[in-house]
């Protein structure tokens, strides 16, 4: 691992790294405020039927392929989720966890398929599972330099009208705007952002991105645009410590670490604010 | 013969996880055997490294303890902060499984993670390990253990039904009578931790998260009262059992993807029917109006 | 020009179906302009839908034109005060936000509120008396607090018509005496106020107009004329007579 200081691969992983903790952490944080904090790991879940379809209807590991293939899976994910929770008696955590079980489920039974089809070339399959930033090339990290522009120039457009449709969408069909719309187009971001990140963090590792950083700065009374700038920059931060840290402990992962350091930021911030309530109640007192 | 013992075993762990898969269900915790099926990878990381064994009660032990911790944090966070549960639950589960993860690469590299294993199980083979009590040959250990385990659910189930329908539903009203509704919630995920873990080794991740929610659901959709859920619950979770049986032969793939692939799509059918049996309702209401 | 005056709203079979259920029973009524109007009826009348079906929220059957017009060219004049618990008052938005939502069905999606916005959302807030609070996270505010930022969003509108559910939910003394003055306020500006509404004593002295549901239209007219025992015991038939109210008495 320490030829990577010589190499010119550390920077672009620190980058990759970077990249996909700023985009999940902004576009995340939305999702979580929407009391879908789980759907990072759902919509993740619910990529890997969608590989196992690609690697069984093309026969190839081509990434951007896959990321086709589990897009359109992730998708009918969202999709069935919002139709399971409007149009039955069903509430969000019990769709979110069947739409889950399923998915990953058939995801299972097409992988059991496919080795024991003893298809070549499928031994990558566990990359898109557990994923690997060390292994990021050239072509993927500028998909996710591309990624990430799009994620926040969309929020940073949308941003004062996400905020109307997230909080209270019934209200925003009473001024006439297109809320179906808008969410797919929500949708679509999200659900882009975790399947590409997915095979540089892994899978439930990539839920954590997109949840922890808001929820990190979930307790402080702040406004959603400065609470989701800081919840980004923490992401930033966990990202290029954790690469450092995958580099200078021998054989460490990136993603884990990255999960880790933003764990302990948690700790960190909820002790914090036990001091500042207590500082907050003695100054009443006085 | 071999194939009737893994049915009957598979069902008997399906009931367990349906019984207390629905009751999670009322609590808006669908997504707790997901979580726990996750941190449980801590726990066993854990007791590795402590105990240097890779025997299987000393792993059992961590993972139950890690489903616990799992449960018990996540609830502690959320009750005492604007997080939303199911935003602690995630922030819990999430970092244990990510600490797991560091700390294999950092201390236990030489060990063989079977990610196989984990989330398939190794339902084909539980009829070769078999309990002999002198001399004699009870049948495979894995139906023993699943027999076990819907003992306690049920008596669990069945002598505190009462308390556990009233604070499901009503947990202010609870506490205004005396009950804790407190202590009965962490009875419950204890109860799940328990389910879910042992049933992990057995059927591995995906048959439990499926199990614990999906026959649950199913009977939410279709009963109107909890007794009359849990039954339904378990008659699904049977059949589902028995339909992926015969789905994974057909297709020649792993039992425990079958069976909760199944599951689903009873979901799916049982949605079906509703949609169709409200379309006809409306339909007559409208010929006798006109 | 000697045209017949534009009712404000006309209703012709207007109802609603979900997933094969009737949720509003389909009814045919005509109300006219700058009035209070109170929507009255049963739990599951349908009173709510309603108005969410008047503003497109949720889809209906029938014809409903504002200003003999169809909603999609009128949506701008016509403003929603939904129901309180229906958003998530922890949301990281302070009250001066919330208002200024209100200018969104303005604005294009790439627009950003402009400083004649801003004023708007400043001088309503103003107007619910909550320019203190302005800055406060809404997790903090109380009910009747709550309600009256909803209200300030809807002014901020600028809409003829307000179509409000259930505005005296929850809501103190202080708050309600509040909204009420602004009900008077806005009448003499010649809006028109559409209100769902629960506290059957309060009809007839601030309402001008009472509309009665229960599975279908059971009234619609004048308070004087329209609020009275028959029609009333038809709205609410399992009313308790203990505590049925006197319509003679309350018209007085």
């Amino acid at each position: 691992m320490t030829s990577l200081l010589t190499n010119a691969n550390l920077l672009w992983v620190i980058f990759g790294t970077l990249l996909i903790g700023v985009s999940a952490a902004a576009i995340g944080g939305l999702a979580v405020l929407r009391a879908r904090a789980l759907i990072g790991d759902v919509l993740a879940h619910a990529a890997i039927p969608g590989v196992m379809i690609g690697v069984i209807l093309m026969g190839s590991l081509s990434p951007l392929l896959l990321v086709t293939f589990a897009l359109m899976t992730s998708l009918i994910a969202y999709y069935l989720i919002h139709q399971l929770t409007h149009r039955t008696k069903l509430r969000t955590d019990t769709a979110l966890a069947i739409i889950l079980a399923s998915f990953f489920a058939l995801g299972m039974l097409l992988l059991s398929y496919v080795q024991a089809q003893h298809w070549p070339n499928t031994a990558g399959l566990d990359r898109l599972l557990f994923g690997q930033a060390a292994a990021i090339t050239r072509v993927e990290l500028i998909q996710l330099l591309l990624l990430t522009l799009v994620t926040l120039v969309y929020l940073w457009i949308f941003f004062p009208r996400l905020k109307l449709v997230l909080f209270n969408p019934d209200y925003a069909r009473s001024l006439g705007i297109h809320v179906a719309r808008e969410e797919f187009i929500f949708a679509l971001v999200l659900v882009l952002v975790v399947v590409v990140g997915m095979h540089i963090v892994g899978a439930i590792l990539m839920a954590g991105a997109l949840l922890i950083p808001i929820t990190v700065m979930r307790i402080w009374p702040l406004g959603l645009g400065l609470m989701l700038t800081a919840a980004a920059t923490l992401a930033a931060i966990a990202a290029a410590s954790s690469t450092l840290l995958s580099l200078f402990i021998e054989q460490s992962p990136t993603g884990p670490w990255m999960i880790v350091i933003l764990g302990i930021f948690f700790i960190l911030s909820w002790l914090l604010h036990l001091v500042y309530q207590h500082h907050n109640r003695s100054r009443k007192h006085v | 013969m071999y194939e009737l013992w893994i049915v009957i075993t598979a069902a008997l762990m399906a009931v367990s996880c349906a019984l207390v898969g629905s009751l999670l269900i009322l609590r808006r915790m669908a997504m707790l055997g997901d979580a726990i099926s996750h941190s449980v990878l801590l726990g066993i990381v854990i007791s590795y490294l402590l105990f240097e064994t890779l025997a299987l009660p000393a792993l059992l032990l961590g993972a139950l303890l890690a489903g616990l911790v799992t449960a018990w944090l996540s609830t502690a966070i959320s009750q005492h902060s604007i997080i939303q549960p199911d935003a602690s639950l995630g922030l819990v589960f999430i970092w244990m499984f990510a600490l797991a993860l560091v700390l294999i690469a950092l201390f236990a590299d030489h060990i063989h993670l079977d990610h196989h294993h984990i989330v398939f199980g190794e339902m084909a083979f539980l009829p070769f390990e078999r309990w002999q009590w002198f001399g004699y040959d009870l049948g495979p250990r894995a139906f023993w253990t699943a027999l076990v385990l819907l003992i306690l659910n049920l008596s669990i189930i069945v002598f505190a039904f009462d308390r556990l329908q009233l604070t499901s539903f009503a947990p202010s009203f609870a506490i205004s009578l005396g009950i804790s509704a407190t202590v009965w919630h962490y009875g419950l995920v204890s109860l799940v931790s328990i389910t879910a873990v042992a049933a992990f080794d057995l059927m591995g991740s995906i048959l439990v998260v499926a199990f614990l929610v999906i026959p649950g659901a199913t009977a939410y959709l279709l009963s109107q009262r909890l007794k009359a859920m849990l039954w339904i619950a378990s008659l699904y979770a049977i059949a589902a059992v028995i339909l992926g049986f015969g789905l994974a032969w057909w297709l020649d793939t792993a039992l425990s993807a079958a069976m909760a692939v199944m599951s689903g799509v009873l979901l799916i059918i049982t949605l079906g029917i509703l949609k169709m049996r409200a379309y006809i309702q409306g339909y007559q209401v409208n010929q006798s109006k006109s | 020009m000697n045209s017949t005056p534009i009712d404000l709203l006309k209703l012709k079979d207007f109802g609603v179906r979900l997933n094969h259920k009737e949720i509003l029973t389909p009814l045919s009524l005509t109300l006219a302009a700058k009035q209070k109007i109170a929507i009255i009826g049963p739990n599951g009348a349908g009173k709510s839908t309603l108005l969410k079906a008047l503003m497109g929220i949720v889809p209906s059957q029938g014809q409903a034109d504002f200003w003999g017009q169809k909603l999609t060219r009128v949506q701008q004049r016509i403003a929603y005060i939904p129901q309180r618990e229906e958003v998530d008052w922890n949301f990281p938005i302070n009250a001066y936000e919330l208002v200024l939502m209100g200018r969104q069905g303005q604005l294009r999606f790439w627009q950003r509120p402009t400083s004649q916005d801003r004023k708007l959302a400043t001088e309503n807030i103003e107007r619910v008396g909550l320019s203190d609070l302005m800055k406060e996270p809404i997790s903090y505010l109380s009910g009747g607090q709550k309600q009256r930022l909803f209200i300030a969003r809807a002014l901020c509108q600028q809409a003829d018509l307000l179509l409000m559910d259930e505005p005296f939910a929850g809501v103190d003394q202080t708050s309600e005496t509040l909204i009420f003055k602004l009900f008077d306020e806005l009448i003499t500006q010649g809006k028109t106020l559409i209100c769902v509404h629960h506290d059957l004593a309060r009809i007839p002295q601030h309402f001008d107009w009472v509309v009665q549901l229960n599975h279908g239209l059971i009234a619609s007219g004048p308070v004087k004329e329209s609020f009275t025992a028959a029609n009333l015991a038809k709205t609410f038939p399992h009313f308790w007579p203990g505590i049925s109210p006197q319509p003679e008495a309350l018209t007085q």
